[in-house]
């Protein structure tokens, strides 16, 4: 029976190849195939770091991501708080870079644990890297002011989304009991301190400091103030004015009166 | 001719030399047939599937690495037409997602005793074919009858080597079952 076979499929192949019903592709077709997939490839790993470094500036620049630092309360906002449908998409794109590599014995040689593991780390530890650049600041700046085409809505409508009880400004006055600050739109914020604010970095918030605030509505006005981190310079997202608002003291005072238990 | 290894003829074929590659359909025909038959029990049209096989191999042989091994590199055609040809007869589930290539495994080779006892499974892999998922008789298959090793079922499989241990295990633990529930010991 192998005999048989044997004769019959080495003549039918030969019979075809011999009749020219069967050609064989040039190494060029390959060559360019390899070259298209390796394209892909690397627009794939490109827009994975930019959708990790967008998610992650995104976050420095609400604040959100510098909240864990003030324990669970702190990790849950920062969870709250991620531009999950980014997240999705980057999922999306490292699935589809390992679909394509796992056609290469780099990828398919390990579990599809490590090898999409793998992926995503280095993807997002570029994509941090690349977060704290000044990139996205730039198209930022440029989507606000003279325009940024394609993405330039996705900037503006992103980054000047509000975080619940993440509040980044300047210190503009510094009372007994709390303090105000004055946020990226123009708002003065007050909140109360307690024993229990969390401190991260440094304790020392002087007035004109940057800030970060973590913060718990108490009662119908009031606002506790769970944690405060003060920014270095290098740590700034975007410029924040310096506070121009007439009798601030005595206004931030009043707002603290009116929101004391 | 005929003392050239594999991948010195496909050399000789990537030059422009088709008739060698007649040496190479000669050479593997017997085994592809014999894979075809076991990984396609119960499916008529075997012998097609490996001329195609043998057809696709020909268009394609441009994108052979002659650095590699020429038989891993014909089992793994082999191995995606014969997937495609039970995808087309839609008898038998084929997992999109298979959990074991997922999680890593520690590698878990099979003992030497399932060596010594190679020729005895093979028997038993005949006689129990239809009782076992494609997912598990494919490498039992590749491992007991063609006789490759882990690494060369891994490539052909597109598998880590681990998880073509965890396969051969759970099939050869599956095999005993059908076996067993065949030929019951009076």
């Amino acid at each position: 029976m192998t005999g048989s076979h044997k004769h019959t499929i080495q003549e039918l192949v030969q019979k075809e190849i011999e009749a020219g019903n069967v050609k064989m592709r040039p190494k060029y077709y390959f060559v360019a195939h390899t070259g298209l997939i390796f394209l892909v490839m690397v627009l794939i790993v490109l827009l994975s770091v930019y959708l990790a470094s967008f998610s992650v500036f995104i976050l420095r620049n609400n604040g959100a991501w510098f909240v864990p630092a003030f324990g669970a309360k702190g990790v849950m906002q920062f969870i709250a708080s991620i531009p999950w449908a980014l997240v999705l998409l980057l999922a999306a794109s490292v699935a589809a870079l390992e679909i394509i590599m796992r056609k290469y014995t780099v990828s398919y040689r390990k579990p599809l644990l490590i090898s999409v593991g793998g992926a995503l780390l280095i993807v997002c530890t570029v994509g941090v890297y690349v977060g704290y650049t000044s990139f996205h600041k730039q198209l930022l700046t440029r989507a606000e002011g003279p325009g940024l085409p394609v993405v330039g809505s996705m900037y503006k409508n992103l980054c000047s989304r509000k975080v619940n009880n993440v509040h980044r400004g300047v210190v503009v006055s510094l009372q007994e009991n709390g303090f105000c600050i004055h946020d990226g739109a123009g708002k003065l914020l007050a909140f109360i301190m307690s024993p229990t604010t969390k401190f991260s970095e440094t304790k020392e918030v002087e007035e004109g400091a940057h800030v970060v605030v973590l913060s718990r509505r108490q009662k119908e006005h009031a606002v506790h103030a769970v944690g405060i981190r003060k920014m270095a310079h290098e740590e700034e997202v975007r410029h924040m004015a310096d506070a121009t608002v007439k009798d601030v003291a005595q206004k931030c005072k009043l707002m603290l009166v009116s929101q004391a238990p | 001719m005929h003392g050239l290894s594999d991948e010195e003829i496909t050399l000789k074929v990537q030059a422009g030399d088709s008739e060698s590659f007649g040496i190479l359909v000669t050479r593997y025909e017997t085994k592809m047939m014999r894979y075809a038959n076991k990984f396609l029990f119960g499916y008529d049209e075997a012998q097609d599937v490996v001329q195609e096989v043998f057809i696709k191999a020909y268009i394609h042989v441009q994108s052979f690495d002659p650095t590699q091994k020429f038989s891993s590199w014909l089992y793994r055609i082999a191995h995606n037409e014969f997937i495609n040809a039970i995808k087309k007869k839609g008898r038998e589930p084929l997992p999109l997602i298979d959990p074991d290539a997922f999680f890593p495994h520690l590698v878990s080779k099979l003992t030497a005793d399932d060596d010594i006892h190679k020729k005895e499974t093979a028997e038993m892999l005949e006689k129990c074919l239809n009782k076992l998922d494609p997912k598990y008789r494919e490498p039992l298959v590749l491992y007991y009858i063609e006789e490759l090793d882990y690494k060369d079922i891994a490539d052909i499989l597109r598998l880590p080597t681990s998880t073509v241990g965890v396969r051969l295990k759970r099939g050869k633990d599956m095999l005993k079952k059908a076996y067993d529930e065949l030929y019951p010991v009076l």
